[in-house]
């Protein structure tokens, strides 16, 4: 089918545009390429004063045992949150795929936790980790699975325990609707056509359903950290970022470093850091597990 | 095509899952599904309990799971003592609003535009919507904050209302491109013959097929911005304009551990409009979810 390109189209097509691209660019391109300028000062919130200090935000990050603390803290919890996200949501998706009695409202059942704002979600497990009055606690001494009542928003590792709970149960429904979405993608013929030739569920997972599935799941695990990455309100309402700096991540340093701190030249430096970080490690992490015949359309 | 071999299937043969393994798989799914079922509602079941008790029956010892005698005095505070909460849920309505609004006028004219004239920059933007995921909004809001102030847009609506939408826009462009997509350009082709101006095209024809994309991305960027924190916690200081997401934190932060039952009730106040956004309009959600991962 013959498309004539007038001029007149051009105009029209970029006209449209224009909203969509001043807004984007105003107040996402734009103040991006302005906080890395930012990072090469020491501007701070008061007075909005400061000068170029070329890398010395940089030089002292780097050379902060805190920024390692942070770095290491936001590596660990987004990670060994998302593993768990997965082999849940990934487990979940195959046990509900077959179509039952029901399963409508299993699913949207199971969505519920996802749609809670993170305030609640943080707000709902501090009281339910309460280490006094909490319900989770009354629970494990109840139930004589442990002795004592842990003090999970207390301790430094307990406290990395909690916020991973609370980031599995509102992230893992986004991994299972992705997963189930692909599993109902892959071709029911094959599966009917390996099954019998006499193939094992177990063998039908591992090379057909796992590779058709492959992308996907780069995809959605890959979304999954980065929205943890971003996330701020849980941890902030849950520990923030304590004890000490034990649950500190990025997003909390940042922001405090900027408006507690006020120093908004250093805050910009470790966020920068954070951006570029996520960047090779998302182009990382994707080649690795999407392959290299997959590519990013 | 698949060459069929002669098979006996009452003998169990090499990789066949035994009958009585099949059942066991089974079994093990269900149970599993319905022990998570119970991580997965109970927390929100407990919100609920613990709305329904006062603040002192919160401490009891053991704790009741259902209250035995439920009080609705939390949700009368709302009214009067704690009457900011709804400040804070009007605000939030105000914002979410306004974020749609953006997102829809700016999108639908942008998807059309990316739909019907492909060309390089719509790879881009593609793209764009991935990267612009990784944004990390701790660091925009410290230039953006600057600039807020200047131009005297901080505590004000309109300074969400743009942050959020401009948050919500790459993936509701990209919802809105793809539901383009699908209607035939024959159908505009068809209607030109016809004599139809572009405008009437677009208003008459087009809008109307994609409802349903126009629905889930009016969902989506309600989500987004009625759910965003940050943002909305660093650019709004008074009850004037903070929405409810941030307001619900910093109200109670002093005393959070003494009102719990009323830190609950806002809570569930916090989650109602989702929640019915849920109910009637659930498979927009989805599709809104599923989206930006399955699209991709």
């Amino acid at each position: 089918m013959l498309k004539k390109h007038r001029l007149s189209d051009t105009w029209v097509s970029v006209l449209l545009l224009l909203p969509s691209l001043a807004i984007i660019g105003g107040v996402l391109l734009y103040p991006l390429i302005d906080a890395f300028r930012i990072s090469f000062t020491s501007l701070n919130l008061i007075g909005f004063k400061g000068k170029l200090v070329g890398f010395r935000n940089y030089t002292a990050i780097f050379q902060s045992t805190l920024y390692q603390t942070v770095l290491i803290n936001t590596l660990v919890i987004s990670t060994v949150a998302v593993a768990i996200r997965f082999i849940i949501g990934m487990g979940l998706a195959l046990a509900i795929n077959r179509t039952f009695k029901g399963k409508t409202i299993v699913r949207g059942l199971l969505i519920l936790p996802w749609l809670i704002p993170s305030v609640v979600v943080g707000i709902l497990w501090m009281w339910m980790l309460d280490t006094d009055i909490g319900i989770v606690n009354y629970f494990l001494v109840a139930s004589g699975l442990v002795s004592i009542k842990i003090p999970w928003l207390a301790d430094t590792i307990f406290s990395k325990v909690a916020v991973i709970i609370a980031f599995v149960w509102t992230g893992t429904p986004f991994i299972m609707v992705v997963m189930l979405a692909g599993l109902q993608a892959i071709p029911h013929e094959i599966v009917e056509s390996a099954t019998t030739d006499g193939a094992g569920r177990f063998a039908i997972f591992r090379f057909i359903t796992l590779p058709y599935l492959r992308s996907l799941i780069a995809i959605s695990t890959l979304l999954s950290i980065v929205y943890i990455f971003q996330n701020f309100a849980v941890i902030y309402m849950l520990t923030k970022g304590g004890p000490g700096y034990a649950t500190e991540i990025f997003s909390l340093f940042v922001y405090e470093m900027a408006f507690n701190s006020g120093r908004l030249g250093r805050a910009s430096a470790i966020g920068v850091t954070w951006m570029i970080l996520l960047l090779a490690f998302s182009i990382v992490y994707v080649r690795l597990i999407a392959g290299r015949e997959q590519t990013l359309r | 095509m698949a060459y069929q071999r002669e098979i006996d299937t009452k003998k169990p043969r090499q990789g066949m899952v035994e009958y009585k393994d099949f059942d066991m798989l089974k079994l093990t799914a269900l149970i599993l599904v319905s022990v998570y079922m119970v991580f997965s509602l109970f927390p929100i079941f407990w919100m609920l309990s613990t709305a329904l008790k006062t603040n002192v029956d919160t401490y009891k010892m053991p704790p009741e799971l259902v209250p035995v005698k439920p009080s609705l005095a939390g949700f009368r505070k709302l009214l009067s003592a704690d009457r900011t909460i709804f400040r804070f849920f009007l605000n939030s309505i105000i914002i979410g609003a306004g974020a749609v609004l953006l997102c829809l006028a700016a999108g639908l004219l942008a998807g059309y535009s990316l739909s019907r004239f492909p060309s390089r920059m719509s790879k881009f933007v593609m793209m764009f919507f991935l990267v612009s995921q990784m944004f990390p909004l701790a660091l925009l809001a410290i230039p953006l904050y600057v600039y807020f102030y200047r131009l005297h847009l901080l505590n004000t609506h309109l300074g969400v209302i743009l942050v959020h939408g401009a948050i919500a826009l790459p993936l509701c462009l990209w919802l809105l491109k793809g539901f383009f997509d699908t209607i035939p350009i024959e159908l505009e082709d068809a209607a030109k013959i016809d004599g139809c101006s572009r405008w009437k095209i677009l208003t008459r024809i087009i809008m109307p097929l994609i409802g349903p994309g126009i629905i889930t991305a009016a969902v989506y960027a309600f989500l987004i911005s009625w759910r965003e924190f940050l943002l909305a916690l660093v650019f709004t200081s008074t009850e004037i304009s903070r929405p409810l997401s941030p307001g619900l934190a910093v109200y109670y932060l002093g005393f959070v551990s003494l009102r719990w039952s009323d830190v609950m009730t806002a809570s569930i106040l916090t989650i109602s409009p989702l929640l019915i956004i849920y109910i009637f309009l659930q498979r927009y959600v989805i599709s809104g979810l599923v989206g930006g991962a399955v699209k991709g």
